[in-house]
């Protein structure tokens, strides 16, 4: 079946076709989502909302990229929303406390982060390289968690983010060398 | 290669041969539920086209193929400063040049004919 037909199908509203989108799709918007998000909670809110969301305007879906391309925007865009919407709150969390309301405070969770696709030797590497993902641009942390989590090429990775393969490429040579520097201080001061 | 560059290098690489984190099965029964709910009308009323319900516009990755709809906030706040600036260059400009032109009215006196000429009409 081509994807035409099969897109053809959601816009009629078609209840099997949104099963198979589903089996096709929801691990990967989760995994995208838990990659960025680094918690488990979270990324099955986003989830969620994305499938939420596609099923709602897949009717206005112009077919001018694929539709994995159009899925995995949507999860990355809900995504971006999420930690701005927490970055907010831990500025908001800040002004609260020079006024003495840390009672009203919700701050990011700030505890590691073990992805469940890691194997068991490599977990604490991991979650310190998700932590020092955290710390990177949003760009960067896009295109570096998706070519890791979901081997997306630098094509589709220019595809999903809307660039050129050469901002993929240099969103990403940028992300490698910030790690590599977050990870030497991260040595110096837990590991010599 | 040093102890530190190798730890780094071991770490970048952690991530190579992760496996894709599997959604619990149940959620997707959860989700087609879900959407089987919106299907028969539990859905808001949308800005724009109303038969897909409210739709936010997508943001920060460059072209949203999804339309646009509400404004930003960042935006809001860029427009407040801009009128803010040009308000405040104004009253800055006739505060400047009605001392300097000697005319003997005050600062205040200046920005409210300017900017309340229409109370002269009531002869307050």
């Amino acid at each position: 079946m081509s994807e035409e037909n099969f897109i053809l199908r959601l816009k009629q509203g078609n209840q099997t076709a949104y099963g198979e989108l589903l089996n096709m799709f929801s691990d990967k918007v989760f995994n995208t989502a838990l990659g960025l998000l680094q918690n488990k909670e979270d990324a099955e809110d986003i989830t969620q909302e994305v499938f939420t969301e596609v099923f709602q305007s897949v009717g206005q879906f112009r077919q001018q990229s694929k539709l994995s391309t159009w899925i995995y925007r949507i999860a990355v865009t809900k995504s971006l929303e999420l930690i701005r919407s927490r970055d907010r709150d831990k500025r908001k969390g800040i002004l609260l406390s020079l006024f003495g309301r840390e009672d009203q405070i919700k701050l990011a969770s700030t505890e590691a982060f073990y992805h469940p696709g890691i194997s068991l030797e490599n977990k604490e590497m991991a979650a310190v390289l998700f932590k020092a993902i955290r710390r990177l641009p949003l760009n960067q942390r896009i295109a570096f968690t998706l070519n890791k989590l979901e081997n997306l090429s630098y094509a589709e990775l220019a595809e999903v983010m809307n660039v050129s393969v050469s901002s993929v490429e240099s969103l990403l040579f940028r992300a490698k060398q910030k790690l590599r520097e977050l990870l030497g201080n991260y040595y110096e001061q837990n590991l010599k | 290669m040093n102890a530190k560059e190798q730890w780094i290098d071991n770490t970048m690489a952690s991530l190579d041969a992760a496996g894709r984190a599997v959604i619990n099965p149940g959620f997707r029964e959860n989700i087609l539920k879900g959407i089987g709910n919106s299907e028969t009308g539990n859905r808001k009323p949308g800005i724009g086209n109303s038969e897909f319900g409210i739709r936010k516009p997508g943001i920060g990755i460059g072209n949203s193929e999804f339309g646009y709809g509400t404004i930003k906030r960042s935006m809001i706040w860029k427009i407040a400063a801009v009128i803010l600036l040009l308000i405040s260059l104004n009253v800055f400009t006739m505060v400047y040049y009605s001392k300097s032109s000697g005319s003997g009215q005050s600062a205040t006196k200046t920005v409210a004919s300017e900017y309340f000429s229409y109370i002269d009409n009531y002869n307050l």
